[in-house]
């Protein structure tokens, strides 16, 4: 069964894939040589994409930060454990997924806020202020307004649902790389994408009717 | 060509709100402090780390210090223990291993009678002229035309092929003197081996005292060494009878406990089984 999931990552790979692994390969030799500042090209070449995912799992930029931060810290204390199997791309977003699903669990009852609601708390960081400031024009407003109603609908998505659809859709990961990460099968990927895009499409409903 | 002025804006799908949000991404700012957050927990995970060793350190130490050796000693005993010194081995082999086999003493067998012709009725036949003289030279050397035991214990040790010519069973035949021609005759047999001079009588009777097994009870030995060599001699000849009955009733008993408390030197033609003794002519 591994082999079969081997082979199928290897045709279902893009050249630029592979390449990116190959390159990724090299960094992490290097990081376990002991040369820890080539740990930093991985963190910049990475920290946009994790950040992303997890921000559209969680809904909450502060949160987001947090959790990729501390997803980059357990890549570099377990940089020893990559084994190779799979590229370190994919170890990482796993890495990163279990992370904001753990912190999922734990604040379950949670709900995200506005941009607004976390500028007049007075430990908001400066540039969740300005953002607040910024949006002060209609289309911006009606931008916020769309953020916001999105959000909503992908929180009222189960964790491993809400995943699916922001690997897929957000960052543009295939079938097979999905379920390298979240560590199930194609068929389970596709059956939850489209159950997700079902529920979005339920929920946002009244937006694609006006 | 006149515009609508109600014109109805496009329609956007799940595919275009999907779009929308994959645009969304954090000011330049944010990852300035993202950076700075990221190295302070760099900084932080590594002080943890150096300080659980530091702790751990001492208690590995002390460990080692005594787990090590502690370890390697038990190693070795359970070694020592394992392996099978020589004496408890060789006990058990000796345990082990079969008993010899018995000898074969004809006072435990019950033959089946031999077709036992009287000379007597040879003659007879002879004299009514049922048979002629050659025919009844004839069975008499073929041995067939035997006397008729005077005594069963006879029986037992002619009929038996099996019969050693020391068995305790042959004391009888010392007055036999009616013997088929030209035929093995356990007794003629046993009565030529009981020429043997009797001086290497006391070594032999020595040696099988001293090889007694231990399991011999002392009574049976103090009373076997008591007796003086040529009374036991003259004992068993003049008893013989008796000797022979007794042997063959504890025949009857113990036909083949040959195993149990039995000592039987082949060389010093004594046996001693039980209660009962048996000597080699």
């Amino acid at each position: 069964m591994e082999l079969i999931k081997a082979v199928g990552r290897l045709l279902v790979a893009s050249p630029e894939r592979k390449a990116e692994a190959d390159v990724d390969a090299l960094v992490v030799q290097e990081v376990r040589a002991g040369n820890v500042a080539a740990f930093d090209q991985l963190v910049l070449k990475y920290r946009e994409r994790i950040y992303s995912i997890v921000y559209h799992l969680t809904s909450n930029r502060e949160d987001a930060a947090d959790l990729t931060q501390d997803a980059f810290i357990k890549a570099f204390q377990s940089i020893n454990r990559f084994g190779g199997q799979s590229s370190f791309f994919t170890w990482l977003y796993r890495i990163a997924v279990n992370t904001a699903h753990s912190h999922l669990r734990k604040n379950r009852l949670r709900t995200f806020f506005s941009i607004e609601q976390a500028a007049e708390e007075e430990k908001t960081p400066e540039w969740l202020t300005q953002l607040a400031v910024e949006a002060s024009t209609e289309k911006e407003i009606f931008a916020r307004d769309l953020k916001q109603r999105l959000n909503e609908a992908f929180q009222k998505l189960s964790i491993k649902h809400r995943t699916v659809i922001t690997l897929f859709e957000i960052d543009g990961l295939s079938h097979a790389e999905i379920a390298e990460v979240m560590g199930s099968s194609e068929g389970t990927v596709r059956s939850r994408l489209h159950y997700a895009k079902l529920q979005l499409q339920a929920d946002l409903q009244d937006l694609m009717k006006r | 060509m006149s515009t609508a002025p109600h014109q109805q804006p496009p329609r956007p799908t799940l595919e275009d709100l999907l779009r929308f949000k994959r645009a969304e991404r954090p000011p330049q700012e944010f990852w300035t402090e993202f950076d700075r957050g990221l190295r302070q927990k760099q900084l932080s995970a590594l002080m943890k780390r150096t300080q659980g060793w530091a702790r751990l350190r001492p208690v590995l130490v002390h460990g080692l210090r005594w787990g090590v050796p502690a370890t390697a000693a038990a190693a070795v005993a359970l070694v020592i223990l394992q392996v099978p010194n020589g004496s408890g081995a060789r006990r058990q082999q000796q345990a082990a291993s079969p008993s010899p086999r018995p000898l074969p003493v004809a006072v435990a067998e019950q033959p089946a009678p031999l077709p036992v012709v009287a000379l007597s009725t040879v003659v007879a036949q002879v004299q009514s002229g049922t048979s002629t003289p050659q025919e009844t030279a004839a069975v008499v050397d073929r041995g067939e035309a035997q006397t008729i035991p005077s005594s069963p214990q006879l029986a037992v040790a002619a009929a038996s092929e099996h019969a050693l010519p020391w068995s305790a069973a042959t004391l009888g035949y010392s007055n036999t003197s009616d013997f088929g021609t030209g035929a093995f005759h356990p007794v003629r047999q046993v009565a030529h081996e009981s020429r043997r001079p009797n001086s290497s009588w006391t070594s032999r009777f020595t040696e099988m005292v001293r090889d007694l097994s231990a399991e011999q009870s002392e009574a049976r030995v103090l009373q076997f060494a008591s007796m003086n060599l040529n009374s036991s001699v003259s004992y068993a000849s003049a008893s013989a009878p008796a000797v022979a009955t007794q042997l063959v009733a504890d025949s009857g008993r113990n036909s083949r406990a040959l195993n149990e408390r039995e000592f039987r030197d082949l060389d010093s033609r004594f046996g001693v089984k039980g209660s009962s003794v048996s000597i080699k002519f």
